[in-house]
């Protein structure tokens, strides 16, 4: 797993590449949760490059979501594949995430 | 599609599932998956072992789990086998799904998505050892042009 950070005005946006499986999730969520801690309140995780997730990176998202929702922050998920898309829908990770095509989008929602 | 099988032993450790992933990965290959049926057998295969891997033993022993999996026709049978205490994921309650993110609860979300993306689950247990048996319709890749 691979991840990347970059700033766009008040939005940290953050890519995770490749695998959130059993091994990657813990320490993703570690990073994510880092962010959070240094005051980053609006994030974008573009996961364009994600190829694969399990329920343990399912996790990550609703433990990052509820740290966001504490600050009162924004957070929004860009760029899912197809494979993933479906997941998040059979978890019904849909209607409580603001799931965007484009990283640009969701970069727009955030910074609102 | 031809017929194909494969079987994978592995030790409960969570880095286990990197092997897994690699030869379940040239299975689907060989057998001409397509990369949604691929991706979800993983899915299947790391959901079931993370549970047992993670719940599954009281000691610090070594153990050993069997995974199996073969294509017949057109459906995987996917079988795995471990040593563990008694568990049986058809038992374990649905989480729920409804709720907002403020109450969403984690736990139990593996196994329901098992369910979801396999057609048949079957659980025995039987002389000390758990055996999972799981179906699903395997989806052929697109012939490359």
């Amino acid at each position: 797993m691979e991840i990347t950070e970059e700033k766009r005005g008040k939005v940290k946006i953050v890519g995770l590449r490749g695998r959130l499986d059993a091994n990657s999730s813990p320490l993703a969520e570690k990073r994510l949760q880092g962010f959070i801690e240094q005051g980053e309140e609006r994030l974008v995780l573009d996961l364009s490059e994600l190829t694969y997730i399990s329920s343990l990176g399912l996790r990550l998202f609703i433990a990052i979501a509820k740290n966001i929702q504490k600050v009162n922050g924004k957070l929004a998920l860009a760029g899912l594949n197809d494979h993933i898309y479906e997941i998040f829908k059979i978890a019904r990770f849909t209607t409580i995430f603001s799931i965007y095509p484009s990283c640009d989008e969701a970069v727009a929602y955030c910074a609102a | 599609m031809g017929y194909e099988q494969i079987r994978i032993v592995l030790n409960n450790e969570l880095t286990e599932i990197a092997r897994l992933h690699q030869d379940v990965e040239n299975f689907g290959r060989k057998c001409g998956l397509s990369s949604k049926t691929q991706f979800e057998l993983n899915l299947i295969l790391e959901e079931v072992l993370a549970n047992i891997i993670s719940y599954g033993y009281e000691d610090n022993r070594r153990h050993e789990i069997v995974v199996r999996a073969e294509l017949k026709q057109s459906e995987l049978v996917i079988e795995v086998e471990d040593d563990g205490r008694p568990f049986n994921p058809l038992q374990t309650p649905l989480p729920d799904l409804e709720q907002p993110l403020e109450q969403r609860k984690v736990g139990g979300l593996g196994v329901h998505l098992v369910r979801e993306l396999t057609s048949t689950v079957e659980y025995t247990r039987r002389e000390e050892k758990n055996r999972l048996v799981m179906r699903k319709k395997a989806e052929k890749s697109e012939p490359t042009r």
